[in-house]
């Protein structure tokens, strides 16, 4: 009896009575609570599902998923750029607080200046030095307009920038003189490194480089200091222009060379320290006179 | 032979995806909600299983799908709760045309009953209590509700039957 009942029963749940086991299953004692229990089930139905709902969801999900691993790597993009940024200002701001020192002469005046590291410059007339004193120990870096001589304690590669190129040394003395006019280093000891347009050129001790109108030339020097260090300039195949440019840096003088041949090449040397004297040496080889008035030097040929 | 059959089966193509979604969802909602009650929200495990879905897709050939998706939701389901009580909703205006009239003598019978009726249905083991209200009250098939809880038909049946039968004794007080 039991296990025909839990067999109608079973055959009930699963929609699988016969009529004839229908009429049988409605003759149980228990049909009613049967019934009862299967019809209010229903109430205990699920939520409402909405599939359609729950695909956007899905969906949508997928989409912020994808965006924000994109997120994350604009946000690290962001982090990478706000580092450089401090760490440019900070750059920057050591930059503003270094030390650059400015070192200039007058025509006619000459300085000497000890830089940090013991090495000397000694800077001729009419010329200028700048350097960065708080990284010269990093960086023996110094930039030159003029003329100079140098003489650099041995320690790190020591620079010497110029509008025409750089010299580099380790250390040793030699003069650069960097004029608008015209870019000449001389070696007095060890050696040089010159590198002007992306060659590089070695003087040895005595080596004289001469770089005028875009030629460059080498010579040898007799001498172990430059020549304007003993109040002269020393010139060798020099147009006249070029030679009074020279001397307007020892000088405070304006030429006028209205009636004069300023081509012609003219060697030998004038002194520093008198006009007069001075005038003479360069008029005198080229058949020239001189007239003083006031600030002004008038040439004239003989 | 086998990775190139399942790179171009996979779950990763969006109509297949969502073919997936539009068959299963409700059913992986509702076998949710009947085994471990609204508590868990059921809808957001529906969600989580087919994200979980569509993040492997590529390793899973849309056969195996199903059975994943309800292994997913039931495995996180499982992680939050440890088999606490389960209590499930009813509503007494579930059939609300019918029941305008009620006297509030029926209504309060009617409510006495549902207690009752609650009751019992959280005393069910998770896997009875899904197994019959799929049956009752979604109307699957005894062959649907093996494919989904992963038993063979017959233990779907005794299930169901066992249900019952504790559901009467429970609610009738035998």
């Amino acid at each position: 009896m039991n296990t025909r009942k839990g067999d109608l029963i079973n055959k009930w749940l699963k929609n699988e009575l016969s009529e004839e086991e229908l009429k049988a299953f409605k003759k149980l004692d228990d049909y009613d609570s049967y019934m009862m229990i299967s019809e209010k089930a229903k109430y205990f139905k699920s939520p409402d599902f909405n599939t359609d709902d729950s695909l956007k969801n899905i969906e949508s999900k997928i989409k912020d998923k994808k965006s924000s691993s994109y997120k994350i790597r604009y946000q690290y993009l962001a982090a990478v750029a706000a580092i450089l940024i401090v760490a440019f200002s900070i750059f920057k701001i050591f930059n503003i607080n270094s030390d650059v020192k400015i070192f200039k002469t007058e025509i006619a005046k000459t300085q000497t200046i000890n830089l940090p590291d013991n090495s000397t410059v000694n800077l001729s007339a009419n010329s200028l030095i700048s350097f960065d004193n708080s990284a010269w120990d990093t960086k023996r870096n110094l930039t030159l307009e003029g003329e100079a001589f140098f003489d650099v304690e041995k320690g790190k590669k020591f620079t010497v920038e110029t509008s025409y190129g750089k010299i580099q040394v380790l250390g040793t003395q030699f003069n650069v003189k960097a004029r608008k006019y015209g870019f000449e280093v001389v070696c007095y000891e060890g050696s040089v490194q010159i590198t002007v347009e992306d060659r590089i050129y070695v003087l040895e001790e005595r080596d004289h480089f001469t770089l005028r109108n875009k030629k460059i030339s080498k010579s040898k020097t007799v001498f172990t200091s430059p020549d304007w260090k003993r109040n002269s300039t020393i010139l060798k195949s020099a147009a006249l222009d070029l030679v009074l440019k020279e001397f307007k840096n020892y000088y405070d003088v304006d030429f006028e060379t209205s009636n004069v041949d300023t081509s012609r090449q003219y060697t030998g040397s004038f002194v520093h320290n008198d006009l007069e004297n001075a005038l003479k040496s360069i008029t005198l080889p080229l058949d020239l006179t001189y007239e003083i008035n006031k600030q002004k030097v008038v040439l004239k040929a003989k | 032979m086998k990775e190139s059959h399942s790179l171009v089966e996979n779950c990763c193509e969006k109509s297949v995806f969502s073919k997936l979604h539009q068959r299963y969802a409700k059913d992986l909602h509702d076998f949710i909600y009947y085994k471990f009650g609204e508590e868990h929200n059921p809808k957001d495990k529906v969600q989580e299983a087919f994200l979980k879905l569509w993040e492997n897709c590529k390793k899973i050939v849309p056969e195996k799908a199903k059975s994943y998706l309800f292994s997913v939701a039931n495995n996180t389901t499982l992680n939050v709760i440890k088999h606490k009580k389960v209590v499930l909703n009813y509503e007494l205006n579930y059939k609300q045309n019918n029941s305008n009239n009620q006297d509030p003598q029926f209504v309060l019978e009617e409510k006495e009953y549902l207690d009752k009726y609650q009751k019992a249905i959280s005393n069910l083991t998770e896997e009875k209590r899904a197994a019959f209200l799929l049956n009752r009250v979604e109307g699957k098939k005894h062959r649907e509700i093996a494919e989904i809880l992963g038993i063979s038909k017959k233990a779907v049946e005794k299930r169901i039957y066992t249900a019952l039968e504790q559901l009467r004794k429970e609610i009738e007080g035998i």
